[in-house]
């Protein structure tokens, strides 16, 4: 069976979908950059000292905010502490500059690290845990920074502060004109926006953006959540640490007050009432935000409150932000993979297939919800490219099986050994990474990122795991090329999972499961809804998979794919296993009729169920 | 180090701990209803203080029958502030999210710092309402103030106990709390108890600033302290579990009132920020909650 026979109305409606949502043509690509071309007339319009310096301001506060979107707009955490870094930051380069006599380009790296290094030691604990225990614990930071830089006088100068910072000087020119300092801090911002381009579309980017969206499917693809979203507070905090330092050599004072509780908060405001998420958006929202003040001066003591209602406003009205009212960001075009997956792929997975004897063994694996066994002492082995189903009336305790083998969910007892390691311990992320590849009962694609996107992030699973193989590490792109090429889903590797039908969301999981390159594939439910047709082609695809030498386990409803392609059957009934054969065997097997049809005393309920069930086997 | 001071400061610790734990207590029910973390917690503690005060100098006579008329009212304002944010939350967008809910009571929590500030400007208030008097106790003073706040917040989480697990309301919020889809098809309505849990955090915070002010006296910018510390407390409480703040409450402000007194009290705000960070990192499911907490 080929695939242009497969349901071709709804291929084609899906496919003029993904063409209306054609990524952005190059000009427009450029227009993100708009706002800070625009930032580089100013001084050519005004020279006033007064405007130039809230411009100088606002470039500086740039450097700041662009960070806190990598780790707001990107990861999804809240920090309403960030001034602190910037604090740090300056107060590093004001004290080696005034009382150790530092050179001002060597202490800006040194408030850099300082600030990194906090950012862990903040961070480690609460990023650990899914929530806002950053945005809590950084909420009371600046206050106890406030605290210390006053109690530490002798060494922070207390409440008076630090002042006669000298300038930053290069080469024997020091930059003291107003103009020129403006400019530095231009080109200062255009580095730092093109670094943080560059590192929200990296996989890491992508990365960031999938933990936003959902931390379990995340883990899923391989992605340690708590040391991406470690990194990417050290990364913004070292960013906040830089315009600390170029704030004090500018205005050569720094004190416990400059950037106060109120300056953290602000920072966040004017990130996403800009539009978080999209780097260019906290551009346009600090100049807004900044500008606010100078036409309130007035009325300066309502600020807080009409940043407030601003706020306020905005999250309800617009939740993402200026930036949200244009369509969606620019997106990692399919062409470069398109090209890459033309070079020969792999032919079979290159990884342990070399194992001897079972790749997966459970024992006595067990697992409870409160009074409730789901999963109760299960043995279980797999060897190297095989097909295995588990079967089982709803509530049989499937879904928990492949979570406790994905990671998903802890055992409450037993062991899973995985290639000859015990794994049971392991967090998701990693059994990813050693080769165990899964998709969800209920689709769980990234629905910010394009279907190329999400097949990218399971790249992730490849990890560190073959230092020496070289055939993964050198073409990440041929993999996704060649994938999407062998799933069918080139015409719609742009599109957004939205803009896709069932069938191609299914591919596209299976897609981003496959790109880790899993010896294990544990798929839940893949058939559900599925088409006959479109059986057929899973199957089909499946049995491929197989034949590069994963092993999969299958857990489906739809006999038409479990008695076609496993090898073996296992009937899990209430968490326990009732049945063990060949699909022949199966559909012979007095415990697993009467588990699916009931005996003669069975409830009616039981009897509609099974009915249902039946008319599956019977299909097959 | 004088190690005798020490029932002084544990009497001390427990007063504002007690508070802290009422704080707590209302981050709590709002995040076991909604899943949100209410930023403006800490301003209804101060809003509660602050508005006792003003209306403490309206009714004449400063007798503590007026005293307690202005603590009535002021309970009352909360009420009403709570059932606004609630309010606010419902304008937001179909399908809006958790970071959506957590930006709007932040925004809110700005704003009504900035508006105290305006009112009643920078300087603290404080307003009397405990009679005077002491009892002894291992060595401390206990004032009735201490007793009287103590005694209150161990009230009100009794209170709060027989609502959750002695009433129709509160087993219909206990279910909402346990999966909002399945508490609608039995016929309640997931909303009505998110706006329950909103009013029941404004008053326990509004309590708090009440029982808190005469102590230590109050100004427009306590909350973030405040919010952070009744933080720390749900946190070490297990976060879902109100009855668990109040404990943790508790246990902070001893911490925070030994530190004071034994080590530095200009670090006075850092202790529960340390607190923080270490029960985050060593149990995170908060002292009293299993792992299947931390998992929800």
């Amino acid at each position: 069976m080929t695939s242009s026979d497969i349901a071709p109305g709804v291929r084609s409606g899906a496919l003029s979908n993904a063409q209306s949502a054609k990524q952005p043509s190059a000009p427009r690509r450029l227009a993100i950059w708009l706002p800070l071309v625009l930032l580089a007339v100013v001084p050519l319009v005004s020279r006033n000292p007064y405007l130039l310096s809230v411009w100088t301001f606002i470039l500086l506060n740039l450097i700041v905010v662009i960070g806190l979107d990598l780790l707001v707009g990107y990861s999804g955490q809240l920090s309403l502490g960030h001034g602190v870094f910037v604090t740090i930051g300056g107060y590093a380069s004001a004290l080696l500059t005034t009382k150790l006599g530092w050179n001002g380009w060597a202490a800006i790296p040194a408030g850099m690290i300082a600030s990194g290094i906090i950012a862990f030691v903040i961070g480690a604990p609460t990023l650990r845990l899914r929530g806002y225990y950053l945005a809590m614990a950084t909420l009371g930071f600046p206050v106890v920074l406030d605290a210390v830089l006053r109690n530490w006088g002798g060494i922070t100068g207390g409440s008076s502060g630090v002042t006669g910072i000298p300038r930053l000087a290069i080469g024997d020119y020091i930059l003291k004109d107003a103009v020129a300092y403006y400019y530095f801090a231009w080109v200062v911002v255009c580095i730092v926006f093109f670094v943080a381009k560059l590192i929200a579309h990296s996989r890491f980017g992508l990365s960031l953006k999938a933990i936003h969206a959902d931390e379990p499917a995340a883990a899923a693809r391989g992605i340690d959540i708590a040391r991406a979203k470690i990194t990417v507070f050290v990364v913004s905090a070292v960013f906040a640490a830089f315009s600390g330092s170029l704030y004090v050599h500018y205005v050569q004072f720094i004190g416990p007050d400059t950037f106060g509780v109120l300056y953290s908060i602000m920072l966040v405001v004017m990130l996403v009432v800009g539009g978080a998420g999209r780097l260019w958006g906290g551009v346009v929202g600090t100049i807004v935000l900044m500008w606010l003040p100078e036409l309130l001066r007035s009325t300066s003591t309502w600020e807080p409150i009409v940043f407030g209602a601003v706020l306020a406003v905005v999250m309800l009205c617009a939740p993402k932000g200026i930036a949200g009212l244009w369509a969606r960001r620019a997106a990692i075009l399919y062409a470069a993979q398109r090209e890459a997956g033309a070079a020969q792929p792999p032919d079979r997975t290159t990884r342990a297939v070399a194992v001897q004897g079972d790749l997966l063994a459970i024992d006595n694996l067990k697992r409870n919800f409160g009074g409730v066994q789901a999963v109760g002492g299960l043995n279980y082995h797999i060897a190297p490219g095989q097909i295995k189903a588990i079967i089982g009336p709803n509530g049989a305790g499937k879904s928990t099986a492949l979570a406790l083998i994905a990671g998903t969910l802890p055992p409450s007892a037993g062991v899973i050994a995985f290639a000859g390691n015990n794994i049971e311990a392991l967090p998701a992320h990693a059994r990813a990474r050693l080769g165990i590849g899964r998709t969800f009962q209920h689709i769980r694609l990234i629905a910010d990122l394009t279907v190329i996107e999400n097949i990218t992030l399971g790249l992730t699973a490849i990890g560190e795991r073959n230092p020496h193989d070289d055939k993964h590490r050198a073409a990440p792109d041929a993999i996704v090329g060649s994938l999407v090429e062998r799933l069918g889903l080139a015409d719609v590797a742009d599109a957004y999972p939205g803009q896709i039908n069932q069938y191609q969301c299914r591919l596209v999981e299976l897609g981003a499961a496959l790109a880790g390159d899993p010896s294990l594939l544990l798929l839940d439910e893949p058939a559900a809804g599925l088409s006959t047709a479109e059986v057929d082609q899973l199957a089909t695809i499946l049995r491929t998979e197989r034949e590069r030498g994963r092993s999969i386990i299958l857990v489906d409803h739809v006999m038409q794919l479990v008695m076609t392609i496993a090898e073996e059957i296992l009937v899990l009934e209430y968490g326990t296993a009732i049945a063990q054969g060949t699909p022949a065997e199966i559909l012979n097997d007095a415990r697993v009729r009467a588990a699916y049809l009931g005996t003669r005393n069975a409830s009616r309920d039981g009897a509609a169920h099974a009915s249902a069930a039946n008319a599956g086997v019977a299909n097959a | 180090m004088d190690f005798s001071g020490i029932p002084q400061f544990v009497a001390g610790g427990l007063t504002v701990g007690a508070v802290y734990g009422l704080v707590g207590a209302g981050f709590s029910l709002i995040f076991k209803a909604s899943k949100v973390i209410n930023f403006a917690q800490g301003e209804f503690v101060v809003l509660g203080g602050l508005v006792t005060y003003s209306l403490v100098g309206l009714f004449t006579g400063a007798t503590l029958s007026a005293t307690l008329a202005a603590a009535l009212t002021a309970v009352a304002v909360l009420l009403a502030i709570g059932a606004l944010l609630y309010t606010l939350l419902r304008t937001a967008k179909r399908g809006s999210n958790e970071f959506t809910y957590v930006m709007v009571t932040l925004a809110v929590a700005i704003a009504l710092r900035g508006a105290a500030g305006l009112v009643w400007g920078t300087e603290y208030k404080t307003f009397p309402l405990y009679p005077r008097g002491s009892v002894k106790v291992l060595g401390a003073v206990v004032t009735y103030g201490t007793l009287i706040t103590v005694a209150a917040t161990l009230l009100v989480s009794l209170g709060l106990w027989l609502v959750l697990y002695r009433t129709m309301i509160g087993k219909a919020m206990r279910a909402c709390a346990d999966s909002p889809m399945a508490a609608q098809t039995v016929g309640i309505r997931p909303q009505r108890m998110v706006l329950y849990a909103y009013l029941g955090s404004a008053f326990m915070g509004g309590l708090a600033g009440i029982l808190l002010t005469p102590i230590l006296m109050m100004s427009y910018d306590n909350g973030v302290m405040l919010a952070l510390k009744g933080f720390t407390a749900a946190v070490a409480g297990g976060l879902a579990n109100p009855f668990g703040a109040i404990v943790g409450g508790l246990v902070i402000g001893t911490i925070e009132s030994l530190g004071v007194g034994m080590i530095s009290s200009e670090l006075q705000n850092a202790y529960a920020f340390v607190a923080l960070l270490l029960v985050l990192f060593l149990r995170p499911q908060g002292l009293f909650g299993g792992r299947a907490e931390l998992a929800r």
